[in-house]
């Protein structure tokens, strides 16, 4: 194994590809959160405005994430809370360990809580001699399986009802199990009703922590928390260090965000805020008294309750001084980026995750709790493909948390070949280009396939073909252009400067030109920019000297051509999110963080069908466009999605008169730039392909997408051909 | 009275009884259901409801309640602290031990401090007593709340409520449906560990716009 793994990660990919009943739960699963979560916002706008609002309470609560501790850990106290704060797992499960042994506990009764999994809490109270109980339904199912949660909100959701009816039926011995989830359930519910009312300890977690009440919160549907928490004598929350918001006040935005990021409800059925030490009185029978002593007898000699509060560290304090990382903690674990992740969607939490936190979000938080190593093996299945931020309630940018991690993995045990192959799409068309044809012939000879396979690129894939007539090429043989529009008459519809990207110029010189052809024909002024590769498929190696550069190249001459009048017009929507949406943080640690020219480039970067349907919007374009007749399958890009702009293409075409038009919705194409290229990923990479291509070959028509590697995929998934929606619209002018 | 006065007060009642109306909306939504009574209905209402359960506890923050569902034959309780008191229990009506009820309790009835109509949800607390037990462990959920607690959004309610959150030994519980689970395959079953069943009596002056 490569230095510095410590799985074989594609050997669990193809493990889980083949478990076909994980697979169909888990998807089914996530289409169906996904959808609850559409429906569960009033407006877009209302979504945005509340995620400000929720990033901006937890940006301020890590920022005095100390003070803020100090003020919970003294109010709590007053309310007649023990707080004790531990450094790391070991700390915590023993203050929890040696507590239990004291009191005498033989049972605890748990809520789900990811911190205790975190910790391995139960195994060590189990060292101890101490009975755990999972409360929470789905909990109960994985401690029964022996298992880890395989997401954060679900944690069962990786079994199928079948598979849930032979484990209850093994476990808990009954010949004829229940075949529904309504009858599991309520199995479950009185098999641990005795339990919740004999358990001599509760743990529960907690979701939020509030400073100004010394208050915990904690947000469920079942009802075991509510009875966790006060049911049994002796109650411990495990309190992550970062939960602590100031204010009560601060609870509602996210009050709003987690259940309906979560689920799609408004509200979960318990929200508790527990202050201090329960003041109704112990159960009797708890207290070890038979209620035989008489009654009312024993209340004034009943023992008080006791709540512990448990505030784990365990790298969180060093990932808030690192900034870089901090944004991890803002975390809510609503699961909703798991939801809308297509490797996730299609292998789980189990493979795409560490121990215990599933997905992309998994990955910088088994960095921060459990190390480097451990948080490795699973960066790449990140395809930063950005679906994830999009629905983060506290818009946390998880890709780039993953690009971090990349890149501090690269540094300390260095890029492999095939890194640096990839990162490298601008050599690559340097060279293959001028000899187009040779080098499209070599790259399908067998010792081309022999070098990838050595490489760890699938010698399956097609790599795209090169051009020898580049579109830089074709530019600059161009006769000059007389003025759009002759003085006098009205000025031009706009100023453009085409990024040219390194996939356009080499491999898809016929986009550009029809990208040229179809701003003309609107009248804008059209020039191009001398710009450097953007530096995605670099960053997408975690190899982000060389970006650093470019963008800083790429500030300087875009800067000077937006001072000049011009808007950026970019044709593949990867290179636009990279100026868009990375440049910031790739040189906010460089003495160009800062540059107002990365918020002029982020406000006057357009996508290419962005920017015709903005005109077209502000009734500015006029295109001189023949009818057509013609069906139009939409395939929307991540980026493109991500930025905002998903449905730019599709309304673009539907400008063209006679076009029918349908958007076809799948997770992703599932190529994401050279992830379906690499070896261990690229099944993974067509089974994510597989619902887009099954919904494709469901319909006739021309399929349109803007993206080079959507294209590859879907050319190679269905054999269909696939154009941009500018070539669609250039073929359609009426030229004079 | 004044045409202006009349008429500000007839938009105020009309915006109460928006406010009562989107909250019984969004707790239907939540699978809870919600019934408008007057105060002096609110006893048969609940007897209405609670009838067949069995034994019925009553948090001592509803004071004359259990008496009342009595006097309707119904095997009631109040709950104060650990102790339930006017059970008939082995023919005495002495206080009887909390833990020796719940068990088999068949509902319990608990006082509403704030709700919230755009979530519906109603808030209890601050559990002094053990209002929460009462309103997790038994299968049937009965919380009784007066129309002008209702809040428009989580925040006002957030706002009217602090002045109990902070002290000790305090617990508040938005109360949003039934429990639920999604935990298998995702499809939602009502009712886990906490009730199967919530009704929600909204007390009105009037007895409300239904």
């Amino acid at each position: 194994m490569a230095k510095g793994h410590v799985r074989d990660i594609g050997s669990e990919i193809r493990g889980a590809l083949a478990d076909t009943a994980m697979q169909g739960a888990i998807f089914r699963a996530m289409g169906s959160l996904r959808a609850r979560r559409a429906l569960a916002w009033p407006s877009v706008e209302r979504f945005e405005e509340l995620r400000r609002e929720a990033r901006a309470v937890k940006e301020e609560a890590l920022e005095r994430a100390e003070e803020l501790l100090a003020e919970f850990s003294a109010r709590a106290t007053e309310a007649g809370a023990v707080v004790v704060r531990a450094r790391d797992a070991k700390a915590a499960t023993a203050y929890i360990g040696d507590l239990a042994r004291d009191r005498g506990v033989r049972l605890v009764i748990k809520s789900k809580s990811m911190t205790s999994e975190e910790i391995h809490l139960n195994k060590a109270l189990e060292a101890g001699g101490v009975t755990v109980v999972e409360g929470d339904l789905g909990e109960r199912i994985i401690q029964l399986a022996g298992e880890r949660p395989s997401h954060l909100v679900v944690p069962a959701i990786h079994k199928s009802k079948e598979q849930i009816i032979r484990l209850l039926a093994e476990k808990m011995g009954i010949a004829e199990p229940p075949a529904d989830a309504e009858g599991l359930t309520r199995l479950v519910r009185q098999d641990l009703r005795q339990r919740f009312l004999d358990a001599d300890m509760g743990i529960t977690g907690a979701n939020f922590g509030i400073a100004e009440t010394g208050s915990i919160v904690l947000i469920e549907n079942e009802g075991n928390v509510c009875l966790t928490s006060q049911v049994p004598p002796v109650h411990v929350a495990l309190v992550g260090w970062e939960k602590v918001i100031p204010r009560l006040a601060d609870l509602a935005v996210f009050l709003e965000l987690l259940p309906r990021s979560a689920t799609g409800q408004r509200l979960t059925s318990y929200v508790s805020l527990i202050t201090g030490r329960q003041a109704a009185p112990v159960l009797r029978k708890q207290a070890g008294r038979p209620s035989s002593t008489g009654p009312g007898a024993a209340a004034s000699a009943q023992p008080a309750r006791e709540f512990h509060i448990v505030i784990l560290d365990n790298g969180r304090s060093q990932a808030a001084a690192d900034s870089e990382l901090r944004e991890a903690l803002y975390c809510i674990r609503c699961g909703a980026c798991l939801n809308a992740c297509a490797p996730y969607n299609l292998v789980g939490g189990h493979v795409y995750g560490g121990d215990p936190y599933p997905g992309g979000i998994g990955c910088p938080w088994t960095y921060v709790t459990k190390g480097h190593t451990e948080a490795y093996d699973f960066n790449s299945l990140c395809t930063t493909c950005s679906r994830c931020t999009e629905a983060c309630p506290v818009k946390i940018d998880i890709p780039w948390l993953n690009t971090v991690i990349k890149e501090r993995n690269n540094r300390e045990f260095g890029a492999g070949l095939r890194q640096r192959v990839f990162a490298r799409a601008d050599l690559m068309g340097d060279a293959f280009s001028p000899i187009a044809p040779l080098a499209n012939l070599a790259l399908r000879t067998a010792p081309a396939h022999w070098s990838f396979e050595a490489l760890g690129i699938d010698p399956a894939r097609r790599m795209p073909k090169y051009e020898q007539k580049t579109f830089m090429g074709w530019w600059n043989k161009r006769p000059a252009r007389s003025p759009a529009r002759p003085a006098g008459e009205e000025a031009a519809a706009g100023k453009v400067a085409v990024f040219v990207d390194c996939f356009m110029n080499h491999n898809l010189p016929e986009v550009g030109k029809a990208v040229v052809q179809v701003l003309e024909a609107a009248g804008v002024e059209v020039t191009v920019a001398h710009n450097s590769c953007c530096g995605r498929p670099s960053l997408s190696q975690g190899l982000l000297e060389a970006p650093r550069r470019w963008a800083v190249d790429n500030l300087r001459e875009l800067g000077g051509l937006i001072d000049r009048g011009y808007d950026i017009i970019c044709v593949e929507p990867s290179c636009l999110s990279a100026l868009r949406d990375d440049y910031r943080r790739l040189l906010e640690t460089t003495a160009h963080a800062g540059d107002p020219r990365i918020q002029l480039l982020e406000d006057h970067a357009y996508d290419v069908t962005e920017y015709l349907v903005l005109m077209a919007q502000q009734g500015r374009l006029h295109l001189d466009l023949a009818p057509v007749e013609a069906t139009y399958l939409v395939h929307g890009h991540c980026h493109q999605k991500s930025l905002g702009i998903g449905s730019a293409p599709a309304e673009l075409l539907r400008l063209v008169p006679g076009a029918t038009v349908h958007e076809v919705e799948a997770l992703c194409c599932g190529m994401v730039g050279s992830f379906g290229y690499k070896e261990e990923y690229s099944a993974l990479s067509q089974a994510i392909g597989g619902e887009l291509f099954d919904k494709l070959q469901a319909h006739e028509g021309l399929v349109v997408a803007c993206g080079i590697s959507c294209r590859s995929q879907i050319e190679q998934g269905t054999g269909r051909t696939v154009v941009h929606p500018c070539e669609v619209v250039a073929g359609a002018l009426r030229l004079p | 009275m004044s045409a202006e006065r009349a008429d500000r007060q007839c938009q105020v009642s009309d915006s109460a009884r928006e406010l009562q109306e989107r909250f019984a909306a969004a707790m239907e939504m939540n699978s809870g259901t919600v019934t408008f009574v007057p105060e002096h209905a609110v006893a048969a209402e609940v007897a209405r409801l609670v009838c067949g359960d069995g034994v019925v506890l009553v948090d001592e923050a509803l004071p004359d309640l259990a008496a009342a569902l009595r006097a309707l034959d119904i095997e009631a309780g109040e709950v104060s602290g650990a102790e339930v008191t006017g059970l008939r229990g082995a023919g005495s009506r002495q206080p009887v031990g909390l833990e020796e009820v719940l068990a088999t309790a068949g509902a319990g009835v608990t006082a509403a401090v704030v709700a919230v109509a755009a979530t519906g949800s109603v808030v209890i607390g601050p559990g002094k007593g053990s209002e929460g037990l009462l309103g997790t462990l038994p299968p049937h959920h009965v919380v009784v709340l007066p129309a002008s607690l209702i809040e428009p959004e989580i925040s006002d309610a957030l706002t009217r409520m602090a002045p109990l959150v902070a002290g000790p030994g305090n617990r508040l519980v938005f109360v949003s449906g039934p429990s639920r689970t999604s935990d298998i395959e995702l499809t939602t079953v009502v009712g886990v560990h906490g009730p199967l069943r919530l009704d929600v009596l909204v007390v009105t002056e009037s007895g409300g716009v239904r």
